[in-house]
């Protein structure tokens, strides 16, 4: 390696007679040298990959045309098939396999009755669940993951207790994925990890929660239990699946937190006790106006649309005139509208009116064509 | 004494080229590594990802997509329509016209059959006089708005968009662009995940449809660019977008998201003032501002960037336009640092002033003209001097053009392994080609131009210059 080294800086001496530049040259032929082969390398590795993944995605392509034949074949005609479909899992390739689950997962969501059970068989005994219950044991988080996914999509219960063990993973999203699994699997109690859920929840684990419990059909639980939880983050996501789920036996324990110094929380115990539509949600909402934010302001008037009469006629009009926010005023006059031929009669006068940040707010409500939806704020 | 002092001066001025340079190079491989680790966990992490569950969530914001039009002419009926079909529930399109001297408001309204509604705006963000809004009388259209005002330039449109948005989320666009049709739910990704800090800003990769195949707002075959200078933007996007881009929001001091394509939260760029019309930078300036104003109320914040292809446009393709564009883009940069230069090397901004400033300041304001005094520093030993040493001269270039390839290869790696847009292997190839011309045919216009934007920054220079497209619909019908 020495000799090496003096042989290039002596090469390098040959053509430079300034001896300062000699160590500088080597130097940089060194980095020239380790240059080039990296981009020889860099560049090679683009071009195989490319031609490894063009081949490799003519033979999943057709791997997969045989396995999902003879699924359905299994599934819809002949049972024997199965012995093929074992034959096949016996080849070993992780790749066959992985295309099975793959599949199987997918049936298993879009079939029901003996067809659904008929996959789970098939999963088991072709030891395709042992294959996704050694994902869970894998030390890669994504793959741990992946076996998650695989076996709670395939309603797989015995693995509930293994699962279990990751609902406080370090990793957030293993922790995350792992309740995702279990809300399948506890068809009885799907929110159960709620009740020791730690830390701040995510907006991101709340859609993914919804949209794992609504996917899973599994049985409403009564959400009212949460509502005593310390955690604000579970309020908050209790008080929207309350709204959604139209629990309205909820309705005195969702009326407690309007008063709770937490604006946010305030904020959605008021949209939550608007939609679960009783009558005696107006009154709390009137009173509760006058000693909120702007904002709060804005969902009260908003939630008040829901509630008609007199009373909330007059309680608009004298907002429209003492408010100062533009987009609160915008929603009183909607507000107004929504009251029928008295509440428009009312935004005439006030089209008439000479006041005209007023006047322009009541022709923009008084203009149907503009869409009422799009136009409420969330 | 005259020979002693230039002796001096350029062993000084030497020195400092010297220590620049190495410092530039370190910055690069930093940058590079960080970039391949970043990206490499946005993979990992969004691998089981499923955007479903955003779609139809009650937890899931309101968009307002903004795009404010100057003579679109050409596209904007299959643009408008590709904003319409995008996979999100709950977003209004809000369009607006700049004071085209085209017919692109006459086309907007009568294809989409629009009418002037008495729609009241309160001006939060300082703009021009919106002169109407127009709705759709056809229900199907009824996400879309159309603002028509006088011509005062992209900031002050987008600054009437926001006045007239109802939303959570803003997305700005440029309504030449096409929108990948998951766009929104992967840009709101990230506003959803954080639960500590608080997302200020999102964007996400820009992707060059020069060649590409493009109907009805859809992108259906990605091609390498036929134009030469398109192509080597290509590679140059690569580098900034996935590479640049990704490290500094790793390291969270990103100082820009394009303006082609970028989510903000509403309530706080309102509050922020919204877009700076007294600037050809508003795109990075609007950032570094919100960015400024969160450090110093002590707010825990972030800047997202994502490394998904969302947002495919046309780049400019002809010498002039494009020198142009740089010419605007290197007066942007100067105007947005120097406006908030209480930034540079402030703890209180943490790694966004140590770093993120640090860096676009050394390496993107000054790097040109480092590169360009040291290109007349050669001039001048070979004409005053008529010595160089020309061996090592070569050496010296040879280093530093192996160098920009691999940083290119490096470049051209990340994309293929991980979003592969380009399939086809001649892609590949004219790709790696191009990769070898790059360092000496198209770097050394970007420092002229570089240079002159600059010196039209002293001049006091503030025009944002013509951008003529060819439009989508040509590309199509040249590729079949």
């Amino acid at each position: 390696m020495i000799l090496q080294i003096l042989t290039f800086i002596s090469w390098v001496e040959y053509f430079f007679e300034d001896k300062g530049l000699v160590f500088f040259a080597s130097l940089l032929l060194t980095f020239i040298a380790y240059f080039v082969v990296l981009i020889f390398v860099l560049l090679s590795i683009v071009i195989i990959h490319r031609q490894i993944q063009n081949k490799l995605e003519k033979r999943r392509t057709l791997l997969k045309d045989i396995i999902h034949e003879e699924i359905l074949e299994y599934l819809f005609n002949d049972e024997k098939e199965m012995d093929i479909l074992l034959d096949m899992v016996d080849v070993k390739s992780a790749f066959v396999k992985q295309s099975m689950v793959d599949f199987l997962e997918v049936l298993h969501d879009n079939l029901k009755g003996k067809y659904h059970e008929k996959l789970k068989i098939l999963y088991q005994q072709t030891e395709l669940a042992d294959f996704s219950m050694k994902k869970i044991e894998n030390k890669n988080w994504s793959v741990k993951v992946k076996g998650f996914r695989e076996l709670s999509r395939m309603d797989i219960d015995d693995v509930e207790n293994v699962i279990h063990e990751y609902i406080y993973a370090d990793n957030p999203i293993v922790a995350l994925e792992a309740k995702l699994a279990l809300i399948r699997l506890s068809p009885n109690d799907p929110l159960w990890f709620l009740d020791t859920y730690e830390g701040n929840m995510s907006v991101w684990a709340k859609v993914n929660i919804f949209y794992s419990f609504k996917n899973s059909h599994v049985k409403v639980p009564d959400l009212r239990k949460w509502l005593q939880s310390d955690n604000r983050s579970v309020l908050m996501f209790i008080l929207v699946m309350i709204k959604h789920y139209q629990q309205t036996n909820a309705f005195e324990d969702v009326k407690r937190f309007v008063y709770y110094s937490d604006e946010r929380l305030r904020h959605k115990a008021y949209e939550t006790l608007a939609a679960l539509n009783l009558e005696s949600a107006k009154d709390i909402l009137m009173n509760r106006y006058p000693s909120e934010t702007i904002e709060n302001k804005k969902i009260i008037i908003s939630c008040l649309r829901h509630f008609s009469g007199d009373a909330t006629l007059d309680f608009y009009l004298e907002h429209l005139n003492n408010e100062d926010d533009f987009d609160l005023k915008l929603e009183i006059a909607y507000g107004m509208a929504a009251h029928g031929d008295e509440g428009e009669k009312q935004l005439i006068d006030v089209q008439n009116s000479k006041n005209l940040a007023l006047k322009k707010i009541a022709a923009h409500v008084s203009d149907t064509r503009i869409n009422y939806r799009t136009e409420t704020t969330s | 004494m005259f020979e002693e002092f230039t002796g001096l001066f350029n062993n000084y001025y030497e020195s400092v080229i010297f220590l620049y340079s190495l410092f530039l190079i370190a910055a690069y491989v930093t940058m590079c590594s960080i970039s391949g680790i970043s990206l490499w966990k946005y993979r990992q992490k969004n691998r089981f990802v499923d955007y479903n569950a955003i779609l139809s969530s009650p937890f899931a914001p309101s968009v307002s997509i903004i795009a404010p039009a100057y003579n679109e002419s050409k596209n904007i009926i299959d643009n408008i329509q590709g904003l319409l079909e995008l996979m999100y529930e709950d977003y209004e399109v809000i369009i607006v016209n700049d004071g085209s001297t085209d017919d692109t408001l006459q086309k907007v309204v009568e294809y989409y059959e629009m009418e002037p509604v008495n729609y009241a705006i309160d001006y939060k963000i300082p703009c021009h006089e919106i002169n109407a809004v127009y709705k759709s009388k056809n229900r199907s259209f009824q996400k879309l708005f159309v603002i028509d005002k006088t011509n005062a330039g992209k900031a002050d449109a987008l600054n009437a968009g926001i006045n007239m948005s109802k939303k959570d989320m803003v997305v700005s666009i440029d309504v030449d662009c096409v929108i990948e049709r998951d766009a929104l739910l992967r840009l709101v990704k990230p506003f959803l995940e954080e639960s500590d800090k608080t997302v200020i800003a999102a964007g996400g990769v820009i992707k060059i449809a020069n060649s590409c195949t493009v109907s009805e707002g859809t992108v259906e075959q990605v091609r390498i660019p036929d134009n030469w200078w398109a192509r080597f933007q290509v590679l140059e996007y690569s580098r900034g977008l996935f590479m640049g881009r990704m490290a500094w929001a790793y390291l969270d001091g990103l100082l820009i998201i394009s303006g082609a394509l970028g989510m903000f939260n509403r309530k706080l760029l309102i509050e922020c003032g919204g877009y700076a019309v007294n600037t050809v930078g508003e795109d990075m300036e609007v950032v570094v501002r919100m960015r400024r104003i969160m450090a110093e109320q002590d707010v825990k914040y972030t800047v997202a960037y994502i490394p998904d292809p969302l947002c495919w446009t046309e780049v400019p393709d002809s010498l002039p336009v494009l020198a142009r564009q740089r010419n605007r883009w290197t007066r942007g940069t100067i105007e947005t640092l120097l406006a908030h230069r209480r930034i540079f090397l402030n703890p209180r901004y943490k790694s966004f002033g140590m770093l993120g400033y640090t860096y676009w300041m050394l390496f993107e304001w000054f790097a040109p003209l480092f590169e360009f005094s040291g290109i007349m520093y050669f001039l001048y030993l070979i004409i005053v001097h008529g010595a160089v040493n020309w061996k090592f001269f070569i050496v010296a270039f040879v280093f530093i053009y192996s160098f920009a390839i691999a940083l290119t290869s490096w470049a051209i790696l990340f994309e293929e392994l991980t979003y592969n847009s380009y399939k086809r292997k001649s892609d590949i190839v004219k790709l790696i080609f191009t990769a070898f011309l790059e360092p000496i045919v198209f770097h050394p216009l970007t420092v002229i131009w570089a240079i002159r934007g600059n010196i039209d920054y002293i001049l006091g220079k503030k025009s944002w210059g013509v951008n003529p497209r060819h439009g989508f619909t040509h590309l199509k019908k040249s590729e079949t």
